[in-house]
Parts: structure tokens; sequence; C-alpha cells
């Protein structure tokens, strides 16, 4: 019921900001979907390339130091953060 | 025209959004937490083993630490085992305090005897626990242990627990399945299956049982 109320208030304020929109705007704001979708596939990249990455970091710091260092260290919301920031940057650069 | 380039990101963006909308709103990753978790055998034995789970900043114990301790502690007011052992290195940052130690007061405090108590301080692994409780606990002829760790994390230390010899009775401080309701706690959940599946075929690749 919480999730129905939470998707109920973003559809109408989308709802109310479509229809304020003036309407020869409005066929942008249905093109805009597509790269919403394009964006969250170069962010799906960017995560699971930081992540592989800092994983393998990890692996060579333990086998060639002694210094212990856990994998949970990428579990860190500062990574989710960069990773979206990477994908705004580098789409935005890639359809220019 | 869109490029085959962007018809692939476009594509993985959409898989994911699905993704995304099906883990949050649906109970598809209690469904896979219950599959993961392994369900509980709680016995008497000759010791309790809870493992650690980390310090916050300033030495108090993590959520989830407290959990398994209270867990472990409440095992033994049952009178299921004689013993328990708390295990739990200090924070990189404070090498003063260590888990276990905290741990340790925390069940004194709560009337366990010190002479009850034994501490593991260096394992900064599941692995490492496995291997450091195991000789600590043989050393005094013990063998049957109660193993007292979050239900998905459960999976892993058992076998791995079990391949130092001991033979392990499974007590979860948690069941995440079934608490895990809002989108937030659900995609924690199955962030942490994802995460404990790619743990438990490491250990497997890397011989740990």
């Amino acid at each position: 019921m919480d999730n129905i109320f939470i998707l109920l208030i973003v559809a109408m304020t989308s709802s109310f900001t479509y229809l304020a929109t003036q309407h020869n705007n409005r066929a942008r704001i249905r093109q805009a979907i597509g790269p919403l979708f394009e964006y969250a596939g170069m962010f799906t990249l960017f995560f699971a390339a930081n992540i592989a990455f800092g994983v393998l970091i990890i692996f060579v710091i333990r086998t060639f130091t002694t210094r212990f260092m856990a994998l949970y260290t990428v579990e860190n919301v500062l990574l989710l953060i960069l990773s979206a920031a990477q994908a705004f940057v580098f789409h935005r650069a890639w359809k220019r | 025209m869109t490029s085959p380039w962007e018809r692939i990101i476009r594509g993985l963006g959409i898989l994911m959004a699905a993704a995304f909308l099906i883990v949050a709103l649906t109970p598809v990753s209690n469904l896979a937490g219950k599959t993961f978790a392994i369900i509980p055998d709680r016995k008497p034995a000759d010791a309790i083993v809870v493992l650690a789970a980390g310090l916050m900043n300033g030495g108090s114990l993590q959520d989830e630490s407290l959990r398994r301790a209270i867990a472990g502690i409440d095992l033994y007011k049952q009178e299921l085992a004689p013993l328990i052992v708390f295990s739990g290195p200090p924070r990189r940052d404070d090498l003063q305090r260590t888990e276990a130690e905290q741990r340790s007061i925390l069940a004194q405090n709560m009337g366990i005897p010190v002479e009850a108590i034994l501490k593991e301080e260096t394992s900064n692994t599941t692995r490492d626990e496995a291997v450091r409780i195991s000789r600590l606990l043989m050393h005094r002829g013990l063998r049957k242990i109660l193993l007292v760790t979050d239900s998905l994390h459960l999976r892993r230390a058992k076998l791995v627990f079990e391949s130092t010899g001991l033979e392990v009775f499974p007590a979860a401080s948690d069941d995440s399945s079934v608490s895990a309701v809002s989108p937030k706690d659900r995609l924690f959940l199955a962030s942490r299956v994802i995460e404990e599946s790619a743990a438990l075929a490491y250990y497997r690749l890397a011989g740990y049982f």
C-alpha cells in the first residue's frame, strides 16, 4: 500500500508537469524516455565496472602486501553516486 | 537512426529498470533470501560461536554485531552450551578496543560469567574465524558448536566451519527474508543475496570447503 502511494505521487507530479508543458514541447518529453534508459544502461555498466575493478585491486593488495582490506569496502554508497555521475557525464558527451 | 551500441545500452537500461522495480516492489528478493538461508537447528552443543560483524567509530557495536551477540547470549541463557566464543577484531583506526571485547563486556553485564567467555580478536575473514576458533575449541576437546551469524551469511559460515572438523548447528540471528518489506530493505536483501552467492563461489573456487 505504501509503495502504491509513492508511485501515485510520482505519477501525479509527472502528469501535472506534462500537462503544464507547452504542447509543442510534449513530444520532447516523450523522446527523453529513450535516453533515460540509455542513461540507466550506462550507469549499470559503470557501476559493474567500478565494483569489478575495486574487487581486483583489493585482491592485488591482499596478495602482494601484508595489509588486509575487506571486500565490503566496495559496498559504499559513494560508489553508487559516483557511478551515476560518471554515467551522466559520459552519456552527455556521447550524445553530443 | 539508433546505432547497435545505443540499442544495447538502452536494452540494458530497460532490463535494469525492470529488475529494480521487480526487486523493490515484489517479494522476489524475500523468496531468494528464504531459499538462500538455511533452517536453524538449535541443539545442545559444546560452545556457542558468535561471528564478527564490526564496530562503529567510537567503539559501539554495529547493529548486526549487537543482534548476533544478543542471539548468542540468549542461547547461553537457554543453557544450550556452557561456553560462548565472541569473535571480532578492532577497527583499523582504533586498535585499543576489539569487537570481541565489547561483546564480552556486554555479556558479563547480562550475567554471563567471565570464565564462560572466550574471545577471538584477530580474524578478518570468515575463513580466518573458522580456522582460529576451531583451533581454540579443539584444543579444549570441544567439537559441537552453535554457530550464530545472520541468516544469509550462515550458509557459507557453516560450510567453512564444518571443513575444519567441527559439527555445526546453525543458529541465525535474524530472518531477513521475512523482515524485509520496504523497497529499501528488499533492495538491500537482494544485494546481500548476490554478495553472499559471489562469496560462496569464491570460497568454493579457493578450496576453503
